[in-house]
């Protein structure tokens, strides 16, 4: 649509600022400085108020429960579960058009797992609720053993999804509701925190992170107070060590610590898999910088989290170039740029994952006309294959 | 942010005062936010409050690699978080649909105003950022924080619907 510039302009033109503007800006900036020393001096008195109220307790409560200092994960006892084998196979996991697949590691044999309707015609109805499965981010639990992905079908409340975890072979372990997009695993395989409650910047609200057992339970319900609430379609990722939740620009410790902002702005990162190399895209170009230490807090999130991915081994880092650039890769060790595929100006990619063994890349092209598709390559270029496509649904392997 | 390129000429963004930034800025987020919302009391008040934001934060916000992009980002995430307080309270007093902006949404406004005030709010955000300001998609997608891939999805999405309604419209 040529004129679409020009209509805009147009209508654009026709609006003119307030002469005051800026003045008002000013004004408004000093009366709410103002307001947060009055209500600063309030919170000191709710505090005083707090304190006293809980020494006088403290003294005259006659049987004091013994403090428990325990961490979250020592309160915890996930119920024994049985534990499927790994999948020892280089198995791809990627879903489309709502069913969710594995694949060998060269996209072959595609098992479908989950069988569910595109998300636009899941039919939900008092007496139906469809499902439509979507995986999102990396299924995969560390081990190898449990997958974890959506069901966004039919809405459990407004904005919130239905969360499930199961075997390799699509058998549901456990389900319980969530929003927002990644679900992120632990370390160790056994929990994933995923948002309970998805807040919006400046809206006002907490926004509520859940921790989630294999079994379903929810272990910890941890609040990020509204003014660090992050901008932008953020999503929960554990801390390398296993010991807090990062959100973009947060660090929600989960042993019920106060959560505490990051210190760097640039979150658009994502870690080496031995947490020694932080790699984002400065545009067009990759950026491989050592990392600020052994579990620097930089935070892997957002959208960029899916235009770079690190290889299990640390060695190569896959990437979308600039336009026309295709897919990249990386080789760390001597900082040389491979390119796998050309691409058109039109074609784009959308998400990129290495294989659990590391020789293949996944990855999702959009053509530029209305239609996603997925595919596999090999790191070194080889053996292009084609395993799924769609039309316009976010498509991630 | 290239085609937002008053700012680079005023002084590296170190140096930079919060008014010249402001003098720099304010008429291209305002234009921006009155072709999201209609409305040009709606769009001076998201100016205003986006522009105290980053004044608040000006001491970090000028050594950010795109101040641009951070007022940008708070002006949309303020503009989305008053549509779902519309959209709560509207649920609170039973209206069927809630709309950002029922009042102005007539007749008085041209087609092109009313095919885009039609359109989905995500929609309508990619369209006022690549389209009108000139952003290409990975800008676009760091200010509206979300995947470029999504941008994209959106403004074809958007196009294809504005095409058919510009067109029906002159029919």
């Amino acid at each position: 649509m040529p004129e679409l510039h020009d209509l805009l302009e147009r209508q654009a033109s026709t609006y003119e600022p307030s002469p005051e503007l800026f003045e008002r800006v000013l004004q408004r900036r000093d009366r709410r400085h103002r307001n947060q020393r009055v209500a600063a001096g309030v919170l000191g008195i709710a505090i005083a108020f707090v304190v006293g109220w809980w020494g006088v307790h403290a003294i005259t409560s006659s049987t004091p429960k013994p403090a428990d200092d325990r961490s979250v994960e020592d309160k915890v006892t996930t119920p024994p579960l049985p534990e499927p084998d790994p999948v020892v196979s280089n198995a791809l996991a990627y879903g489309a058009d709502g069913d969710v697949f594995l694949a060998d590691a060269h996209g072959a044999n595609a098992v479908k797992i989950a069988d569910g309707a595109p998300v636009d015609h899941a039919e939900c109805t008092p007496d139906e609720h469809q499902a439509s499965y979507e995986v999102f981010g990396t299924a995969w639990s560390p081990d190898g053993r449990y997958l974890a992905y959506w069901d966004r079908g039919c809405p459990v409340s407004e904005g919130t999804y239905t969360v499930l975890i199961t075997d390799a072979k699509g058998n549901v372990l456990a389900s319980f509701p969530g929003q927002a997009w990644q679900i992120s695993w632990s370390p160790d395989s056994k929990r994933v925190a995923v948002m309970d409650h998805w807040a919006i910047e400046g809206a006002g609200d907490d926004a509520t992170i859940g921790v989630y057992g294999l079994d379903g339970t929810r272990q910890a319900a941890l609040t990020v107070p509204a003014a660090l609430v992050p901008s932008g379609d953020y999503s929960p990722v554990w801390s390398r060590d296993g010991s807090s939740i990062l959100l973009p620009g947060v660090q929600v410790p989960l042993d019920g610590g106060t959560p505490s902002p990051l210190p760097d702005l640039s979150w658009y990162g994502v870690y080496s898999p031995d947490g020694s190399h932080h790699a984002y895209k400065d545009r067009s170009s990759l950026v491989v910088e050592e990392a600020d230490g052994p579990d620097a807090q930089k935070v892997s999130g957002s959208w960029v989290f899916w235009n770079v991915a690190w290889s299990p081994n640390g060695e190569l880092v896959a990437y979308e170039g600039g336009r026309n650039d295709g897919l990249l890769v990386r080789e760390i060790a001597t900082g040389t740029d491979t390119s796998l595929l050309d691409m058109t100006r039109a074609e784009s990619i959308g998400a990129i994952e290495f294989s659990p063994g590391g020789d293949r890349i996944l990855f999702s092209k959009w053509d530029g006309h209305g239609h996603n598709s997925i595919w596999s390559i090999g790191v070194d270029g080889s053996d292009l294959r084609r395993l799924a496509g769609i039309e316009w649904t976010d498509l991630r392997p | 942010m290239r085609p937002l390129g008053a700012l680079e000429e005023v002084a590296s963004a170190t140096t930079l005062s919060f008014e010249e930034f402001f003098q720099a800025e304010h008429l291209r987020l305002g234009r921006a936010l009155y072709l999201l919302t209609g409305s040009a009391a709606e769009a001076d008040e998201l100016t205003q409050e986006a522009m105290v934001r980053v004044y608040e934060r000006w001491d970090r916000v000028r050594r950010m690699d795109s101040p641009q992009g951070y007022l940008f980002r708070t002006a949309l995430n303020l503009h989305r978080s008053r549509l779902r307080w519309v959209a709560t309270r509207a649920r609170h007093i039973l209206h069927p649909t809630p709309s950002p902006d029922p009042a102005e949404v007539v007749q008085s406004r041209d087609s092109l105003d009313r095919a885009l005030a039609s359109l989905p709010t995500g929609q309508r955000e990619a369209v006022v950022l690549v389209e009108w300001l000139g952003m290409d998609q990975d800008e676009a997608a760091m200010a509206l924080g979300i995947k470029p891939g999504s941008v994209r999805a959106r403004l074809s999405r958007a196009k294809a619907d504005l095409r058919r309604m510009l067109e029906e419209d002159d029919a």
